[in-house]
Formats: C-alpha cells, structure tokens, sequence
C-alpha cells in the first residue's frame, strides 16, 4: 500500500489532471488540492480490521478466577465480560435443566470406577459445579430406578453439567479474544 | 412429571438453547439455528422411536 501511496503523491506533485486522476481509480482526486490525489486503504484491498491490534494479554490468574466461577455459577463467566444475555441465559436454564433431573428421581452417580461409565456420569456431575456441591449436601439425587422419568433424570443431570463444561470453554475462549 | 414426550421436548429445549447462545452472537442466528436444533431433536426421537415400534422389547 505504501508503495502505491507513493506512486499517487508522486503524481499528485506531478500535477495530474483531473480527467488522469478519474482514470487512476483506485484513488480519490479532491478539488480542493490541486492535482492531488488521496488514496484510500479499501482501494487497495487493505482493511484495516486485518492490521493485527495489540490487545492486553489476560493474565493466568485471572484466567484461572473465570473459568472457577464459570463452573461454579453457571453463565457467571459471560456476565464477568459483559455478556449478561448469554450468561443469564445459561445461568438459568442449565441449574433449571439439573433441577428437572434430580426432580423426576434422577441419579447422582458415585465416584466408583470399577464402573467406568458410573464414574464418568459422576465427573459429568461434577460439571455443573455449586448446584451439584448444593444437591449433594441436601442428600438430593438418591435416584428410584422405579421411577418413569429415571433414566430421562440421568440424562439431565449428565448433559446439564457436560454442558456447563461447554459454556466454561467458551468463556474461556472469549476472554482469549478468540471469539 | 410422567410424560416422556414432555421430557423429550424439555431436553431438546434447553440443549437447543445452549448450543444456540454459545455457538453464535447474533439473535437472527441463534433463533435459526436453536430452531433447526430443536426441530431436528423432536424429528429424529419420533421417526426413530417410530422405526423401533415394530421390534420386540
């Protein structure tokens, strides 16, 4: 661009006509300068929005302090930068969707690995993180395998913290400036 | 709550929201892409549960 630039101050010094000036698109000829010609970056294929712009590095602490209460309270790292919609959002259906989960006698899984699967739903669980804290402190989630909604109760509880998970990646992500 | 329909369309609702806000910023796409979501989760529960009817438990 510079270049270019260049080149169309040179023949703006050169005094070009306004009938060249018109014909050297790209290129801007004002009237009010006399055979001066003012190029514009979008002209040239150049957009600004690609010049890299130095942007502050998060620190890893507070990276750290974001993706905690982003576990913790779900939607709380959107609304921590500013997106209150989504973080709203999140902060209500997820807690709602484990709500549902433990109230159609779900099963909170115990942390036993001699059944891989029982221990992964377990870690799932865990994915949502105060309300599963708050759910096990109030002896919630015995589970009754006579129940209709069990294995639907299951599959909240799981999805439900896997999907906090996700939302926890993606508040990490935008305060990456990935997103 | 007794109706597994019921849960079905709650499920893919609040999974649907979700992935919608998460997976773009502007409402115009995340009403379309919730939307396909959620159409393509009650579709595909029926036409399989429909497919399943005919074989024994």
């Amino acid at each position: 661009m510079r270049a270019i630039g260049f080149g169309l101050e040179a023949l703006g010094r050169s005094r070009v006509s306004r009938c060249q000036a018109q014909s050297l698109e790209p290129g801007v000829w004002s009237p009010g300068r006399r055979g001066a010609i003012e190029p514009r970056a979008h002209d040239f294929g150049v957009h600004y929005a690609a010049v890299p712009v130095s942007r502050e590095e998060p620190k890893f602490g507070g990276l750290m302090l974001l993706c905690l209460a982003a576990w913790a309270v779900p939607g709380a790292g959107h609304i921590w930068q500013g997106r209150s919609f989504k973080g709203f959002a999140f902060m209500i259906a997820i807690p709602l969707m484990f709500a549902i989960g433990l109230a159609v006698h779900g099963c909170l899984f115990p942390f036993d690995f001699s059944d891989p699967l029982v221990g992964l739903a377990a870690l799932a669980h865990v994915g949502i993180g105060l309300p599963y804290l708050l759910a096990k402190a109030l002896s919630l989630g015995a589970g009754d395998v006579r129940a209709i909604g069990y294995e639907y109760g299951n599959a909240f509880l799981v999805v439900a913290g896997l999907l906090n998970l996700l939302v926890v990646i993606d508040a990490y992500d935008i305060a990456l400036g990935r997103k | 709550m007794h109706s597994h329909l019921l849960l079905l369309v709650l499920f893919a609702f609040f999974v649907s929201l979700v992935f919608a806000l998460i997976a773009n910023d502007e409402i115009a796409d995340q009403l379309r892409f919730g939307g396909m979501l959620f159409g393509g989760f009650l579709v595909s529960a029926i036409v399989l549960g429909w497919l399943m009817f005919p074989f024994p438990l």
